[in-house]
């Protein structure tokens, strides 16, 4: 088998398994921190564009935030991660930040922008009459949200974060773009080195696979739990 | 597990039959086939002026030229397939493209996967840096500009194209017989342009590109300065498959035939006179 042997060569006697594995470490650890800042971001967004508050700050805020959320939905990755690394950062003297932090602020934002859909879509979802209940018998409304009506919502969207979690996971694959390796950029380069890429990329393709079973099987695990006291 | 390995086979089973790639090999064209289809299709990168770029919606630069001229006295028109430079190699070993002219230099490990026509080019690698940056000014030599680098500090950011000469000149390579800064960290960008930009914004110290590229880079791009010492010497040459004889033997034919002429030195005469 020529194209296993140029595999071995490329991969282990030249090394190319350090690359993979520091391609992957930089693929999870993109995905985990973008997944964090954007269920923090996109909480935050959610909260700011359903209140009914009458106070300019909110108001402005709100204006932003719309704003925010169109162009992060509306626009693909790979051209923010290229907007945003060769023309904002520089511009606002963030020119230096390394390529790989630029990468999890960018995945970030962009998860900021879905997560405050998933989130705004959570809240609507608990039924109004929940509210009333917890007004009537005394909570106030801040009580009402974060005692009744958020504990609903989180359950209702953890399946939807798991996807956008999911998507996260594969979209990293972008990130060569800004010239961070990440896992799929590894196995480019290791194919690259003797322009066999038969083995290289059934391997990448199975990572990618693997990766994204696990990541479902965990979600399936807390929604079970969750569901657990449910009536069916 | 078990549910998952199931899951697993179906998975490539479908994908493979999908593609059908279960006992087919790689078909390419042949001579003939071209000649009848009427068409020869050219992978290049055209984001790599003077070599090749776009002026609108026209491809335009040295490669081309010379494509057009091959397409011109085989009597076919010419399909350009524009991709980025690392599957320039791949997508003529796997017969997708006819000709790969994408400045593309010719080394061992390349002449592994594809034949090499004659050579049409001789080239070297500049180093770009800041406009303002007055590290190598001294420089001279190829020597006094490598010892430099390589008592930079360690981890300094340089960058070049993916899967260019530069990119191996920074990281090393066998087959270009670099030994590479083992305190320099390469990182790789789609463009040469990018890996410019990435120096003029501060997040490189410098870039690896080819010379008459680098001249362009300097031309168009305001902040970056070229160091013109040639750090390493290469000739560029035409991708062919490696299945696909005939095709070489023309090809060399026309190119020996420009370069006795006088034609390919015109080309590149017009394109890199500033």
């Amino acid at each position: 088998m020529v194209i296993w042997q140029m595999f071995v060569d490329s991969f282990i006697t030249q090394g190319g398994y350090k690359e993979a594995l520091k391609g992957l470490a930089v693929t999870l650890v993109t995905a985990i921190s973008a997944l964090i800042i954007g269920i923090i971001l996109g909480t935050t967004i959610a909260f700011i564009l359903l209140s009914k508050s009458n106070n300019p700050l909110v108001k402005t805020l709100k204006i932003f935030f719309k704003g925010y959320v169109a162009f992060f939905r509306g626009t693909p990755i790979a051209v923010q991660l290229l907007f945003i690394y060769f023309v904002i950062f520089p511009a606002i003297g963030l020119g230096l930040l390394k390529a790989e932090i630029v990468g999890i602020i960018i995945f970030g934002l962009n998860s900021g922008a879905y997560v405050s859909e998933i989130m705004r879509g959570g809240i609507l979802s608990v039924d109004k009459g929940q509210t009333e209940a917890g007004r009537a018998l005394g909570l106030s409304s801040v009580q009402t949200m974060l005692k009744i009506i958020i504990p609903q919502a989180v359950k209702n969207v953890i399946p939807t974060i798991g996807n956008e979690f999911v998507s996260l996971l594969k979209e990293t694959s972008v990130l060569s773009f800004i010239g961070v390796m990440d896992l799929t950029k590894a196995f480019r380069e290791i194919g690259g080195g003797n322009y066999e890429y038969t083995i290289p990329y059934l391997i990448l393709a199975l990572a990618y696979l693997i990766l994204v079973y696990i990541v479902t099987n965990i979600v399936k695990n807390i929604e079970r739990r969750m569901r657990a006291s449910d009536r069916q | 597990m078990k549910k998952f390995l199931t899951l697993l086979v179906t998975a490539i089973l479908a994908v493979t039959c999908a593609f059908g790639l279960v006992g087919c090999g790689a078909s390419t064209r042949d001579l003939d086939d071209i000649l009848s289809s009427g068409y020869i299709t050219v992978a290049t990168n055209a984001e790599f002026a003077p070599f090749e770029s776009k002026e609108g919606e026209t491809y335009v630069g040295i490669d081309i030229e010379i494509a057009e001229k091959i397409a011109e006295i085989l009597g076919v028109s010419l399909r350009i397939n524009n991709m980025e430079f690392e599957s320039v190699v791949t997508s003529v070993q796997k017969g997708q493209s006819d000709l790969a002219l994408a400045a593309l230099t010719i080394n061992e490990t390349r002449k592994q996967a594809i034949n090499f026509s004659d050579a049409y080019c001789g080239a070297a690698q500049y180093l770009i840096v800041k406009a303002t940056d007055t590290t190598f000014d001294a420089c001279t030599t190829k020597e006094d500009v490598e010892t430099i680098i390589a008592n930079m500090t360690n981890g300094t950011k340089a960058t070049a194209q993916a899967g260019t000469t530069g990119f191996f000149y920074i990281k090393g390579s066998e087959a270009f017989e670099f030994d590479g800064y083992s305190n320099i960290n390469a990182t790789s960008m789609n463009t040469a342009t990018d890996a410019a930009q990435d120096v003029i914004n501060g997040n490189a110290a410098f870039a690896v590109v080819d010379d008459e590229v680098a001249k362009q880079l300097v031309a168009t791009m305001s902040g970056v300065k070229a160091i013109e010492i040639a750090l390493s010497n290469e000739e560029y040459g035409i991708g062919i498959n490696k299945q696909n004889l005939a095709l070489k033997f023309v090809v060399d034919s026309i190119i020996a035939e420009m370069k006795a002429s006088g034609e390919i030195a015109e080309i590149i005469a017009r394109h890199t006179a500033e």
